[in-house]
């Protein structure tokens, strides 16, 4: 199996990569973890905060892909929405298993890497969505947005938290999200 | 919970800020609600989006030989099971949904609501078989060629129109490791609404309407019993079961229920 490092995979090349995941192929599955291996493992550190469970993290959601490969459908939403959903929940549910955890201090982009490699380019694209989603919303939005998304806390925690009335944060959520999925209008057609 | 009160919920659920047990009733509701799913879907396309806006880390080098080998050796247990052969299995799904379906007499939902149990001995006698035929199915569901602990399996019970009679009784099974499956079995459909056969079997989902069989005469026995199996790539959200008539009248229908879940993270 032969897959591009560079640039937004085609569907066709998506499917390709997932059947050869779920074949255990190893090709596929390099080609796979070059693309999303790093983003993946920068969300699980962030959330979780120490490498060893970013690590463990990376592992559970490569092996989550293979479990579920049968189940990706490219005419229903891009690769990289769906390992990155799939990261995301594995790094939440393991938040809230583990009582008592430190959540980490957030740190969005504030930084690009000076030389990103050629192989990067489409994570690069998705970076680049990310931050003018971001853009768009309000100070106070993306306060919210991160502690819900990167800290793991459901609504309630963070009304508590910041002394917010419960209801004023979920407007405040479903507003940001909105315009989040407006800024991305259309991102899924590359 | 209802679709306005599911919509409001939905920004929550893409950003993972939702409570495990509102999460879970969310979740329920879009395995049969199209609309709230097209609406879920394209807020999780803009939350996943936000993943890559954390400051890039590089992992160790030797974490791909790891995420590799995991892969390759979970692969290659999977290879080692026995060949699921699509036939066999079906048939031994039937022969136990079949033989659950016949202890239980009124169908699965009464039992397993408690609304057949009585207090005489009979009754007891007869919640001990019934107890055991649902542990027999469970354990077919069990065995290794449905061994994913995220196979999902959805039963009905199908209620006929007025002037139908009969009923019967539907699973679907739900995984993601081996193909998706359908049985409806029908029961003591009246020989006057055997007269226009065939009946087509039909399951409503998300993407439409699929078709599970059809029923002729070769197909139902003398009580006005039958069975008809179907394959599928994938029957998640498929929530409604109607067997209609060749003039294209529902005979039969029902809604399929959730039997048997593992949680599991979205997608």
């Amino acid at each position: 199996m032969q897959a591009r490092n560079d640039g937004p995979l085609l569907p066709k090349e998506e499917q390709q990569l997932m059947e050869g995941l779920l074949a255990g192929n190893d090709d596929a599955i390099r080609a796979l973890y070059t693309r999303y291996g790093r983003p993946v493992y920068s969300l699980g550190y962030r959330l979780l905060g120490t490498r060893e469970s970013a690590e463990e993290l990376t592992q559970d959601v490569f092996l989550t892909a293979w479990r579920k490969a049968a189940r990706f459908d490219p005419t229903r939403g891009r690769l990289s929405t769906w390992l990155m959903t799939i990261a995301h929940n594995l790094a939440v549910d393991r938040l809230r298993r583990e009582t008592g955890v430190s959540r980490p201090t957030l740190v969005l982009v504030d930084e690009v890497p000076d030389a990103p490699g050629l192989d990067e380019e489409a994570v690069l694209i998705e970076r680049d969505a990310a931050l003018r989603a971001l853009s768009s919303l309000t100070a106070a939005e993306r306060r919210l947005v991160a502690r819900a998304y990167f800290r793991g806390m459901t609504a309630r925690e963070i009304a508590e938290t910041d002394g917010i009335p419960l209801g004023t944060v979920k407007t405040r959520l479903r507003s940001a999200m909105i315009k989040v999925r407006k800024a991305n209008e259309g991102k899924e057609l590359l | 919970m209802n679709c306005t009160t599911v919509r409001d919920l939905l920004a929550e659920h893409a950003l993972g800020a939702l409570p495990g047990g509102d999460e879970a009733t969310v979740d329920r509701h879009l395995t049969w609600c199209a609309a709230c799913r097209k609406e879920a879907g394209e807020l999780e396309r803009a939350s996943a989006t936000l993943a890559f806006a954390v400051v890039p880390h590089d992992p160790p080098v030797e974490l791909e030989d790891r995420v590799v080998q995991d892969v390759r050796a979970a692969a290659a247990a999977r290879a080692r099971r026995p060949a699921s052969n699509p036939r066999r299995t079906r048939l031994t799904l039937v022969a136990a949904f079949a033989a659950m379906l016949a202890v239980l007499g009124t169908g699965w939902g009464a039992v397993m609501a408690n609304r057949a149990a009585r207090s005489d001995r009979v009754a007891r006698a007869e919640a001990i078989k019934s107890q055991s035929a649902i542990e027999r199915f469970e354990e077919v569901i069990r065995a290794a060629e449905f061994s994913d602990p995220e196979n999902q399996v959805f039963l009905a019970t199908l209620s006929p129109t007025k002037r139908a009679g009969g009923g019967g009784s539907a699973l679907t099974l739900v995984s993601p490791t081996i193909v998706d499956m359908a049985i409806v079995l029908v029961d003591g459909v009246p020989a006057a609404t055997r007269e226009l056969l065939p009946f087509t079997v039909r399951l409503r989902g998300p993407a439409g309407v699929v078709t599970v069989g059809r029923l002729d005469k070769d197909g139902l026995d003398d009580s006005g019993a039958g069975t008809v199996t179907g394959e599928f790539a994938d029957l998640t959200g498929y929530d409604t079961v109607v067997v209609r008539d060749a003039r294209g009248r529902v005979v039969l229908s029902g809604s399929m229920q959730t039997r048997a879940t593992v949680a599991s993270p979205s997608p």
